[in-house]
């Protein structure tokens, strides 16, 4: 079983690639690109999103993980559409060469590309959804989301206005949700015509901080969700929420409210595990001590840690999109940190090694088993 | 036209293109309408050249701002480079 890590960086992706999970070989592609998300579709092919404060967004393909081809097209907003002046003023201090001038709305990122009935779907900041019915030579904007009633009231996050996680309804086309920082989780049960805002039960005071939410899309009611303000369980699709905590670390937030922080989240569908990386509170965003913990969850209620092969003097964070599960058997689940190290389990999370270090700060972490 | 090193990956390693036009702006134009994964790198979404993009043309430096205006002649050599700030 052979198994290729996409890992996302601001200087580009690095290749990591084993026939036995256990020895790795490295390479480093689209060198000087930002590296921001990746997806396989069902064919086999590799999309990768980058983008450039002075070029912009743009998505790689690639039918055997060494020759990229840039695509023609890439998610765009329309020149008339209305930007969010809080995430302009955000992205503007990376001085993109896609400010608009008066204002107007434009992808400066691809958060999250996922693909799903025979269609890629792109997750992009300033918020919004774009579909791609030909393999991403051409895109479109999903308008039911983009331009949702509630939108003015949408405020950014810390990174901005950003939709940064699609999933899907493996038994129904017409359901899917997304994730915005920092307005929330919707849903939409028409194929992308409405869209609901899925957040009952989620403890919140100012807007919605989803961080990422996981599940597994052929048992798409269950889903976990890691929120700025800790960590949820809904049963009915994101109609209402839980919190479930036991076990983990649970912090003092800057506002006083106590939960589990964190931003990565994963699932091993096989056996239903589910993996968060908590971090001690939203004004430290490091290990609790800095002793690196992965945390399992079995039953999807109780959680472990498991530290074995993990720093125990680790002061960095794992990042919303940086942690992937590969789905075989047994499960292997990798992450990368924001220090450039990247971590491996071949036994569902019981024990982990170091695959690479020295990489750039790592944004997103993509495993594809073939 | 010569390319920055980031996006000659773009191009497949290609580190120069032509492009036909009176001024700079109608070079790039064609540019993107040949290549038009190019022109995502070149125009943003309200149809402008991104503005951090600078062309050296005859040891001037052209902003994005001055590009519709420029003129230049056949033959010409462009050589796209991105505005800097800070070290």
């Amino acid at each position: 079983m052979t198994v290729s890590l996409v890992v996302g960086t601001p200087k580009g992706a690095a290749i990591l690639k084993s026939k036995d999970r256990s020895s790795w070989s490295e390479e480093f592609v689209l060198r000087g690109w930002p590296v921001t998300a990746s997806v396989r579709d069902e064919q086999g092919r590799v999309y990768v999103a980058v983008n450039s404060p002075n070029y912009g967004v743009a998505i790689f393909a690639s039918d055997d993980l060494e020759k990229w081809e840039q695509l023609p097209a890439a998610p765009r907003y329309r020149p008339e559409d209305r930007g969010n002046p809080e995430h302009h003023r955000i992205v503007s201090q990376m001085d993109f060469g896609g400010v608009l001038k008066g204002g107007g709305r434009f992808v400066d990122q691809i958060w999250t590309l996922h693909a799903a009935h025979g269609a890629l779907f792109a997750g992009v900041s300033e918020a919004g959804l774009f579909v791609s019915r030909d393999r991403g030579r051409s895109w479109q904007p999903i308008d039911g989301f983009n331009e949702h009633p509630t939108r003015d009231s949408w405020v950014p996050g810390f990174g901005g206005l950003g939709a940064h996680t699609i999933l899907t309804d493996a038994k129904n086309p017409d359901r899917m949700w997304v994730g915005v920082s920092a307005a929330g989780f919707f849903r939409t049960d028409d194929g992308g015509r409405t869209w609901a805002p899925k957040n009952q039960g989620v403890n919140a005071d100012t807007g919605q901080c989803v961080h990422s939410v996981t599940h597994d899309p052929a048992n798409a009611q269950v889903l976990f969700r890691q929120e700025h303000r800790g960590v949820h369980r809904s049963d009915d699709g994101g109609d209402t929420w839980t919190v479930i905590e036991d076990g983990l670390p649970v912090g003092e937030l800057s506002d006083g409210h106590r939960c589990s922080f964190g931003f990565s989240s994963a699932m091993d569908r096989r056996t239903g595990n589910v993996f968060v990386v908590p971090l001690e509170g939203d004004n430290f965003r490091f290990p609790r001590d800095g002793q690196l913990a992965v945390y399992r969850s079995g039953d999807g209620r109780r959680w472990e840690a498991k530290t074995t092969g993990l720093p125990a003097k680790c002061f960095t964070a794992v990042l919303r999109g940086a942690m992937a599960a590969d789905q075989l058997d047994p499960g292997g689940v990798y992450f990368g940190t924001a220090s450039g190290a990247v971590f491996a389990s071949s036994d569902c999370g019981d024990s982990w090694r170091e695959i690479a270090s020295s990489l750039p700060r790592i944004t997103s972490v993509a495993a594809y088993p073939s | 036209m010569r390319l920055p090193p980031v996006l000659r990956t773009a191009m497949g390693g290609r580190g120069e293109v032509a492009g036909d036009g009176a001024t700079i702006g109608e070079v790039l134009e064609a540019l993107a309408r040949e290549h038009p994964g190019l022109g995502l790198h070149l125009f943003d979404e309200s149809g402008e050249p991104r503005r951090n993009i600078v062309c050296l043309h005859r040891g001037a430096l052209v902003r994005a701002r001055e590009f519709a205006a420029h003129a230049v002649a056949p033959d010409d050599e462009l050589v796209m480079t991105n505005a800097l700030a800070g070290g």
